[in-house]
């Protein structure tokens, strides 16, 4: 019985979706080869020639071993319950899948698959396992719908035995079905599909969330796939290279200037994270002092736009416009650019600003995605820093009572802001770092007093000193740590002379101060790959990068320095465009959609979308109290409208109009036709593929019909093909004979299942022109 | 036709996958809240969905739904009997999965109250079940249920329930109609052995010695003068030619055997009789079936069973019969052989009510040639001087003396027809009762 069978392979199917569906949510492809291997090779061993499942006592065996791994796997997995309960439900799956199945154990298959794509679809964010999702939810559908017309099935059977006497043999009996039930099964199973997923929707809108999740049976991500994040609030320059193989987005970037997208590969722009200003030589550690982080004021966001403004009127020129959508909530940094001129959000009421290196960073928790807008001058990138001043002081709220995100050995190191002290000093062989930043400085004709803050010409000197490490360091990722004997920045200056990002703007910051300059350490992103489908930069993981702010006087502010060699970074991380490339912006683009639209939707997102559909339903409310006559003076009004379009516009219309008139008639028409096609070859009552197969190969018989009635001869109703064309051969054997041919093959065509094929088609054809010359030769013989 | 077409009562209930449905869908709105993630809550609204297209699909199911039983003739114990049912959907939507069943009583549970599976000897293990896949808008098909009666007897019909519940087996919509009906079940027939068989051939002289007289049709028997009516075509023309008046050829008419079948149910009826219904009786039996226990036939119910054996055997060898019944009120058939006759004889047995405690007053003037009894022993109306011609006393008892080895007749023995004297005697050569089913053949 098909049914059966299709319902069997369908559960198998579905299953097996559900065990690969939730590897990808766990990103565990070694065990999605394994456990999907295992589950295919149950159909072979079931269902194969020699298919036969596995004894009982084997299966329970196995569901013990199951159990005792429960444990073992809480255990590895340090108590995650989700993955360990998921785990187990896949392996008793498979075991099931070897078993000898009843109606029972599908069920309960079916049940335990669910179960497990519940468990994923709490890991599972990226767009491939919503694809997976949307494909099983369709079979489970189709299997549901099988797994009832089998079960009553067998429940029929098996009521129907138990009547009947012992020993007798009761076969499962065919299924009686109307006509044409396969469409209607199909089109009730589509418009469920429809019905379900359009409620679903509604559902999924209307359900109110909750601010904060009541629980986290979530898994870490850590131990989910275990990953190194580029970004850090502190800097080991001793310990090896940055990974570069995460390559997890961590926020889009939009840039703008006055409506154009500045946007596109080989451009790039560094987004400001953490700001580090004390170097720990013990550690060999950059760090981000107490005494700094004592300085971060909560302040609120002007309510009337939402926003904060930074700069304001002290640039004339035109802003560039940014949209950061922050794909993952990094150590609570907001990720800006330096200088900022205002900073804009929906979902933000409140920021952290520091009045000395400026960070910002949330005041506040945001769950799921965050999306806040940046705007910065046009024009050379060193511009005084933010005027704390211009903060009014409403928008100061209160002082910020600890770093939330900084660690506490960073408290231990606390102590009184200096403002001379400042970022400045290097204490690791001072003297020699600073002959070497004077080696360079007179190397360019420059020199520095160390005891003086500020310089007029500290600007030539820090490009002076970044040029340098530009020029005569080689940029690389493959750094072996430093021996514990030796700074890992000195080691970089005298003796490697090849590093690192990290290494780089460590070797700017000491050439820096130890002459007596301000140098801090930025860490932040670097946005360089840019999508072509989304219009946006993507920044992953993989594009943490460090750099230096040096202060440049009173007057040009702290300026943004980058030593590391831009041509060797973009070497080391360009990529070739192809159409690898071309699918993959095309799927990161989709999965940013799928997580910004379905998996991050939360209350706000919810409430905009209520929003949204009541103004929509309001609007529509409006316009149906709208009387008739009033919609009809609105139409004449809009002919009217219509009026003032010129020659060229009604020609077009005209030309519009007629074509569309012209399609929906030739559309009537083929319909019509059809309709007469097929009642002609009385296939009405065909199955719909048939009958549609077959009018397409017996249209040469109507043909036929056509070119006999326009010689006067029809063939009645009620006569069949056979023998209308035994009468015509018997009047005029030599006129008619082709019509004996074309009905011998309009017999094996529609009885016969034997198709036309190209050589008969041509015959079929060649019959034709022959009885159409043989009636002009009869008519003509008359005339004559 | 009796009783109606369309649906007297028409109710939704909640499915057999209605609780787990409702449990995983609790399952996942909790895991969901407990989460917050999205995905849950759109695996929620898909479940909600599947939750209102089946409550959609309950509300709209069955609705111009149209039952019609279609009832055999008669059936046979122990054999399957096909009820058919023509079902009509009158509405623009199909129906799917459409589940049909045969209920007595009333609710839920009256089939195991009353009806035939409730009594003490039941006609029926379990209620007949039919299924339909599909049924489309304005279409009409027929669908089919079968059932195998354990004993004779009209077996009557109350109610049809159709049942549905597509799409996800959440809710039952439950539709009944109100259709009573009976179809007359004989009694179960058997395959009787050859030697058995050739012991009734040596019962009747005249059917041993096979003697043949003119006016038949089978063999030549001779020549005389044409009568008037006689077939042209039985005219031999070289024999008038050389005569000079019309001869007609003569064909034989054998004298086939002829039996007298009395059946003696005396003691066997009335208080005796267990064929009584009760409510009690029946909860007793249900839980006897639950059990595995089968209640065996009566005594009586045995012998009935060997008639209509004898009475089918004999129709099928040629011999004529007849049949009186001793012990309970039934109509005495005489000597006879003939499709109709064997008809009327098998309803008769069937109908039989052992309820009732009363010989048949002809019955007493009948000289059987054969007797069958419930058991060797009991005692007989007929008189022993009855019997001195030469009537032979079977005993239901050791029926399995009587039956064919390996060969359980089957309704195929209802579906022969008489033969012709002459093929009788060729049957009987040739019958083999380890094949008795295969030799027989369908007439």
């Amino acid at each position: 019985m098909s049914l059966i069978y299709q319902f069997r392979r369908l559960a198998f199917a579905q299953v097996l979706l559900g065990i690969v569906a939730f590897c990808i949510a766990e990103r565990n492809p070694g065990m999605m080869l394994v456990a999907g291997a295992v589950a295919a090779l149950a159909w072979y061993v079931t269902e194969g020639p020699s298919g036969r499942p596995l004894p009982r006592w084997l299966i329970n065996l196995g569901s013990l071993a199951c159990v005792a791994w429960l444990g073992v796997d809480l255990y590895l997995q340090h108590g995650q319950l989700l993955l360990a309960m998921g785990h187990f439900t896949m392996w008793l799956q498979i075991l099931l899948l070897y078993s000898e199945k009843s109606n029972r154990e599908y069920a309960q298959l079916l049940v335990l698959s669910l179960m497990l794509m519940i468990g994923a679809s709490v890991m599972g964010i990226s767009v491939l396992y919503g694809v997976l999702l949307a494909v099983y939810c369709v079979m489970a559908l189709l299997t549901v719908l099988l797994f009832q017309f089998k079960g009553t099935a067998d429940l029929v059977l098996e009521t129907n035995r138990a009547a009947a006497p012992p020993g007798t043999l009761v076969q499962r009996p065919e299924p009686v079905v109307g006509r044409g039930y396969r469409w209607q099964l199909r089109a009730a199973a589509g418009l469920i599909g429809v019905i379900c997923a359009a409620i679903a929707v509604v559902v999924f809108v209307a359900v109110p969330r909750l601010p904060e999740p009541m629980g986290r049976i979530t898994t870490n991500n850590a131990q989910v796939a275990p990953r190194r994040t580029g970004f850090s609030e502190q800097v080991q320059v001793g310990s090896g290279a940055p990974t570069q193989t995460n390559r997890e987005p961590v926020l889009n970037l939009k840039v703008w200037l006055q409506e154009q997208d500045l946007g596109r590969d080989g451009v790039s722009w560094l987004l400001r994270g953490a700001v580090l200003d004390y170097y720990d030589p013990m550690d060999r550690t950059w760090l981000r002092s107490s005494a700094v982080a004592r300085e971060d004021h909560s302040i609120r966001l002007d309510e009337s736009d939402q926003s904060l403004t930074l700069l304001e009127d002290t640039h004339p020129g035109p802003l560039i416009q940014a949209q950061v959508v922050m794909r993952q909530n990094t150590h609570g940094v907001l990720f800006t650019h330096y200088p900022l001129a205002q900073l804009s959000s929906d979902q933000l009421s409140m920021v952290n600003l520091n009045r000395i290196d400026h960070q910002l960073s949330l005041a506040n928790g945001v769950a799921g995605i965050l999306i806040y807008n940046l705007s910065w001058p046009l024009g050379e990138p060193g511009m005084p820093g933010p005027d704390l001043e211009a903060i009014s002081a409403a928008q100061m709220a209160s002082r910020f009572q600890g770093g939330f995100w900084f660690r506490r050995g960073y408290r231990r190191r606390s102590r009184v802001l200096d403002a001379e002290d400042y970022a400045r000093g290097w204490p690791v062989q001072t003297q020699r770092v600073a002959q070497y930043a004077q080696q360079i400085l007179s190397d360019k004709g420059l020199t520095r007093d160390p005891e003086v803050i500020n310089d007029p010409k500290d600007r030539q000197i820090a490009q002076a000193l970044a040029e340098h490490l530009r020029q005569h360091y080689r940029y690389t990722l493959q750094t072996p740590p430093t021996p514990p004997s030796e700074d890992p920045v000195v080691n970089f200056l005298f003796h490697r002379r090849e590093g690192h990002c990290e290494l780089f703007a460590s070797g700017l910051a000491a050439l820096a101060r130890s002459i007596g300059m301000r140098a801090r350490l930025v860490t932040g992103y670097r946005a360089s790959e840019y999508n072509h489908f989304g219009g946006y930069y993507v920044v992953r993981e993989s594009n943490a990068h460090a750099w230096v702010e040096i202060d440049c006087g009173p007057e040009e502010g702290w300026q943004v320095f980058d030593p590391t060699p831009p041509e060797q970074v973009a070497a080391t991380i360009s990529r070739e465009r192809g159409w690898l490339m071309w699918i993959r912006d095309l799927y990161e683009h989709l999965e940013f959609a799928w997580i910004s639209s379905v998996v991050t939707f939360d209350a706000q997102t919810r409430q905009a979308v209520i929003q949204d559909l009541q103004g929509s339903l309001t609007a529509a409310i409006d316009r149906s109290r709208h009387r008739w006559f009033d919609s009809v003076i609105d139409f004449f009004r809009d002919l009217a409208q219509l009026g003032q379009m010129d020659r060229v516009g009604y020609t077009m219309a005209g030309v519009v109009i007629v074509f569309i008139g012209l399609g929906l008639g030739y559309l009537a028409r083929l319909l019509v036709v059809r309709r007469r096609r097929l009642a002609a070859l009385q296939l009405t009552a065909l199955p719909r593929a048939t009958r549609r197969v077959l009018a397409r190969q017996l249209r040469f018989y109507l043909d036929m019909l056509d070119v006999l009635e326009r010689y006067g001869y029809v063939r009645p109703v009620w006569q069949s093909p056979f023998s209308f064309a035994q009468e015509l051969a018997g009047a005029k054997p030599q006129t008619f004979s082709p019509v004996v041919a074309l009905t011998e093959i309009f017999y094996e065509v529609r009885f016969g299942h034997r198709l036309l094929d190209r050589d008969r088609r041509q015959q079929v054809r060649g019959y034709l022109r022959q009885l159409e010359q043989a009636l002009l030769g009869v008519r003509r013989g008359k005339e004559d | 036709m009796t009783g109606n077409v369309k649906a007297q009562r028409i109710r939704t209930q909640v499915g057999p996958g209605g609780v787990v449905y409702l449990m995983l869908t609790a399952l996942i709105l909790g895991v969901a809240i407990y989460t917050q993630a999205n995905l849950l809550f759109w695996a929620f609204g898909l479940m909600v969905g599947g939750l209102a297209v089946s409550w959609l699909g309950a509300w709209r199911a069955l609705r111009g739904l149209e039952v019609q039983r279609l009832l055999p003739a008669h059936g046979v114990a122990g054999e399957p009997v096909v009820l058919r049912y023509q079902l009509v959907n009158r509405s623009w939507l199909p129906m799917f999965s459409l589940v049909i069943v045969e209920t007595w009583g009333k609710g839920r549970r009256g089939w195991k109250k009353s009806g035939p599976i409730a009594q003490d000897y039941p006609q029926l293990r379990n209620r007949p079940h039919g299924w339909v896949l599909h049924l489309g808008p304005h279409q009409m098909i027929q669908a089919e249920a079968p059932c195998w009666p354990m004993r004779r007897g009209p077996l009557r019909f109350e109610r049809i329930v159709v049942s549905t519940t597509f799409p996800f087996g959440i809710f039952r919509k439950v539709a009944e109609f109100h259709q009573p009906g009976a179809v007359l079940i004989y009694p179960q027939l058997h395959r009787l052995n050859r030697r058995f068989i050739g012991m009734l051939w040596s019962l009747d002289p005249s059917g041993q010695r096979q003697v043949d007289r003119g006016g038949g049709t089978e063999e030549f028997y001779g020549l005389r003068p044409y009568r008037l009516g006689d077939n042209l075509k039985m005219v031999a023309w070289r024999h008038s030619a050389r005569t000079g008046q019309l001869i007609s050829r003569d064909m034989t008419h054998p004298s086939p055997p002829r039996l007298m079948l009395l059946l003696d149910l005396e003691g066997h009826t009335g208080s005796a009789a267990q064929s009584a219904e009760s409510a009690s009786r029946g909860r007793r039996r249900w839980r006897r079936k639950r059990r595995g226990q089968e209640s065996q036939p009566p005594p009586a119910e045995l012998a009935i069973s060997l008639a209509a054996s004898l009475i089918c055997e004999a129709y099928l060898h040629g011999y004529q019969i007849g049949l009186a019944v001793a012990g309970t009120p039934a109509p005495v058939f005489p000597i006879h052989h003939s499709l109709p006759h064997r008809t009327r004889m098998l309803e008769a047995l069937a109908r039989l009510d052992l309820n009732e405690q009363r010989t048949a007053p002809e019955a007493g003037l009948v000289r059987p040639t054969l007797i069958v009894r419930p058991d060797e022993s009991s005692s007989s109306l007929v008189s022993r001087s009855g019997l001195a011609a030469g009537a032979v006393v079977l005993g239901a008892a050791q029926m399995d003396r009587y039956i064919a080895q390996g060969a359980v007749v089957s309704a195929r023995l209802l579906q022969q027809r008489g033969r012709a004297p002459s093929q009788w005697k060729r049957a009987m050569k040739n019958e083999n009762p380890r094949q008795g089913r295969a030799q027989v053949g369908v007439g």
